[in-house]
């Protein structure tokens, strides 16, 4: 076995801090992710700068195991409050509640648990099979490729988010903007700086993604100050052994592996996300279902299908991010901002530069999902009395620890008014409706884009017929235009039908 | 959001690519990599010129949208309309003083007001704990700012307490 394999195992299980860290993240990003309107995201954004001290190894494993908490610890909200704790978990509450209201809340949970554990388990195998084959091939990347990849991933995140494709574009050319202030690529000409020296070096990412998630969140909270609905938390919970029988869970292996299959392919793909790989898991059990009837009534197959699915996104997310150094989703571009700090490049040469820490990594996401499970399965009392801390007392504590880590990342208030700025920005957005996940992508993919683009037209100037011998390139961008070919067809059927509702309503009254 | 709000972003958006189109026509052009078809300025035209072009489309679509059915003119003033969202305002204000007087009070002092004004902000009518807000608010500020400070090595600026 390759000596990084066995080096990056071993920096992971002989090292009691790591443990530690990877079981302290795990529980942690669980409670992130039980509570509604927090996420695995401001986990991580939250505890990022109390890695800044750590090394690499113990830095990564506490961020990655807030990243599977958080996501896992989704279905706790959804299925004891109905309100799911992660976007991750709404299809959890389909079935999840049914399940609870009928008294068969331990079994919804130990289902979910479980099926939370495989998933990841399985988004992790692939993880660990697809990641250094694809290293090995985007390392024959060269500009050309790089910049049709930027082009083709950027229009995959407008079109998949969301109905509205020009408010998409929108949000993805603000985040692109955004990218440009600062130094140049290749000449490092000074652009947007307005003689601030603090703005050569351009925004941070992770000052974005604060002001993005942690302010707009905290004004979400402001804003239903005083229309806060109660709710009641279903704690009546027993869980015997797993909380379901062998057969039950024999009786769901196909429906639990359609399910990782697809939730790994919707994380792989940049942008869309665990929300939509749930429901679209959820849709395709029930349609294949011998008794699609009884969806919705409290049957585990729903739970099965939603946490499996959302969970084996965290592998597919993690796919593109470590060897193309393109995040799938909001979580992995804070993971992403996570690697600079601990200064690992993510990239085809990842494992050759890096290989150590990658497969301890790999190693901490496997014991993470461990933690997630024993800490799920024998210490939910301890979520569900979490579930009972009013928000209003956590969110400024988070907003806190938000400012230290803006401001701890390069010991300057400036990015600390930026999170504040990038906050209204994002608020503002939200009410208008313009995605802000594009906008994150636009602002990762557009150095990368602008670089390269420069690189290959460098190249292009020496030898004109350059273009014609990059096979990858050409083939991103035909795969670019057919998506959004398709995607504007759909946008116009959409539309139209959308109408043709409203019309045949109208004429009703 | 309505398709007023819609036109507004889309005046808001032409306007900045606007002033980022004027300002992307000040880059400098490095002149030691020779002539290229792309320079540090290409960029951002584009870039520039195509969020000007989408929010043009904006502004288009939200007012073909308002001719064809145009929405009910809500009554209420403006300060109607800021008071309904009271605590929003007041959140950006509690973070805009937070920020601006944190390097002359100090991460601890400037933070215990945040928190304290914060969780009153936030609390439902009806449930304002002042003794929880002042208690999580002294615990939380010194608690963060020794554990940084001197187990994390972030830096915080102590303003006022510099000699604690």
């Amino acid at each position: 076995m390759d000596s990084a394999v066995i080096n990056g195992i071993m920096s992971v299980i002989t090292n009691p801090h790591v443990l530690l860290f990877i079981w302290l993240g795990t529980f942690i990003g669980i409670v992130f992710g039980a509570i509604p309107g927090l996420t695995a995201t401001m986990a991580i954004v939250m505890f990022l700068p109390m890695t800044y001290t750590m090394s690499s190894i113990e830095g990564i494993s506490t961020l990655v195991a807030l990243y599977i908490g958080g996501i896992s610890g989704g279905l706790v909200s959804a299925i004891l409050l109905n309100i799911p704790g992660t976007p991750s978990s709404i299809a959890t509450c389909f079935d999840g509640r049914p399940l609870a209201v009928k008294g068969e809340a331990g079994k919804a949970l130990g289902v979910g648990v479980v099926f939370s554990f495989l998933g990841t388990i399985f988004g992790l195998i692939m993880l660990v099979a697809i990641s250094p084959v694809l290293a090995s091939m985007a390392i024959k990347f060269g500009p050309f490729e790089y910049c049709a990849l930027a082009v083709f991933a950027l229009s995959l995140v407008v079109t998949l988010t969301g109905r509205d494709m020009v408010k998409g574009f929108i949000g993805a050319f603000l985040g692109v903007m955004l990218a440009t202030a600062g130094l140049a690529p290749v000449d490092s000409v000074q652009r947007f700086t307005f003689d601030f020296t603090e703005m050569n070096n351009g925004f941070a990412l992770l000052t974005l993604l604060i002001g993005l998630f942690a302010v707009t969140e905290i004004i979400a909270a402001a804003e239903e100050v005083r229309s806060a609905k109660p709710f009641t938390i279903e704690d009546n919970v027993k869980i015997k052994g797993f909380g379901f029988s062998w057969a039950e869970f024999i009786s769901q292996k196909f429906n639990a592996l359609r399910s990782a299959v697809i939730g790994l392919v919707i994380g792989i793909l940049p942008g869309i996300g665990g929300a939509i790989s749930c429901v679209l898991a959820y849709t395709m059990a029930k349609n294949q279902s011998k008794y699609p009837e009884k969806f919705g009534t409290g049957i585990i197959d729903g739970v099965v299908a939603s946490e499996t699915a959302n969970n084996a996104g965290i592998g597919g997310a993690m796919i593109p991010l470590l060897t193309l150094g393109i995040p799938g989703d909001a979580a992995t571009a804070m993971l992403l901002g996570g690697l600079m700090v601990h200064q690992v490049a993510p990239g085809p040469l990842i494992f050759e530069k890096s290989g150590v820490v990658v497969y301890g990594v790999f190693m901490a996401m496997f014991i993470s999902a461990i933690a997630q499970l024993v800490l799920q399965m024998w210490g939910m009392r301890i979520f569900i009395n979490v579930l009972k801390v009013p928000k209003y007392y956590l969110l400024p504590i988070i907003m806190l620890l938000c400012v230290v880590g803006a401001f701890g990342n390069s010991n300057r208030l400036f990015d600390v008014w930026c999170v504040l700025i990038f906050g209204i920005m994002g608020y503002a957005m939200i009410k208008d409706k313009i995605a802000t996940i594009p906008m994150i992508l636009g602002f990762i993919l557009g150095p990368i884009f602008e670089t390269n683009l420069r690189r290959a037209i460098q190249h292009a100037q020496v030898s004109p017929t350059e273009t014609f011998n990059h096979p990858i390139a050409i083939g991103f961008v035909v795969v670019t235009i057919v998506v959004l070919v398709y995607s504007i067809i759909q946008h116009r059927r959409e539309v139209a039908r959308l109408e043709a509702e409203e019309a045949a309503g109208a004429a009703k009254q | 959001m309505s398709k007023k709000g819609d036109l507004i972003a889309g005046i808001i958006l032409a306007l900045f690519s606007v002033f980022y189109l004027y300002e992307a026509m000040d880059i400098a052009v490095f002149a030691g990599m020779g002539k290229s078809v792309v320079d540090s300025g290409t960029v951002p035209k584009v870039w520039g010129g195509c969020l000007l072009v989408l929010s043009l489309w904006l502004i288009i679509r939200s007012l073909i949208a308002m001719k064809k059915n145009p929405e009910q003119k809500k009554g209420g003033s403006l300060v109607e309309a800021i008071k309904d969202k009271r605590e929003v305002w007041e959140t950006f204000g509690l973070l805009f003083f937070y920020i601006a007087t944190m390097d002359f009070l100090g991460f601890v002092i400037s933070s215990m007001i945040y928190i304290f004004g914060q969780i009153i902000v936030l609390s439902p009518p009806g449930k304002v704990n002042y003794k929880i807000a002042g208690i999580l608010a002294v615990v939380f500020s010194f608690g963060i700012y020794f554990v940084f400070v001197d187990y994390l090595m972030v830096l915080l600026p102590p303003g006022l307490l510099e000699d604690l």
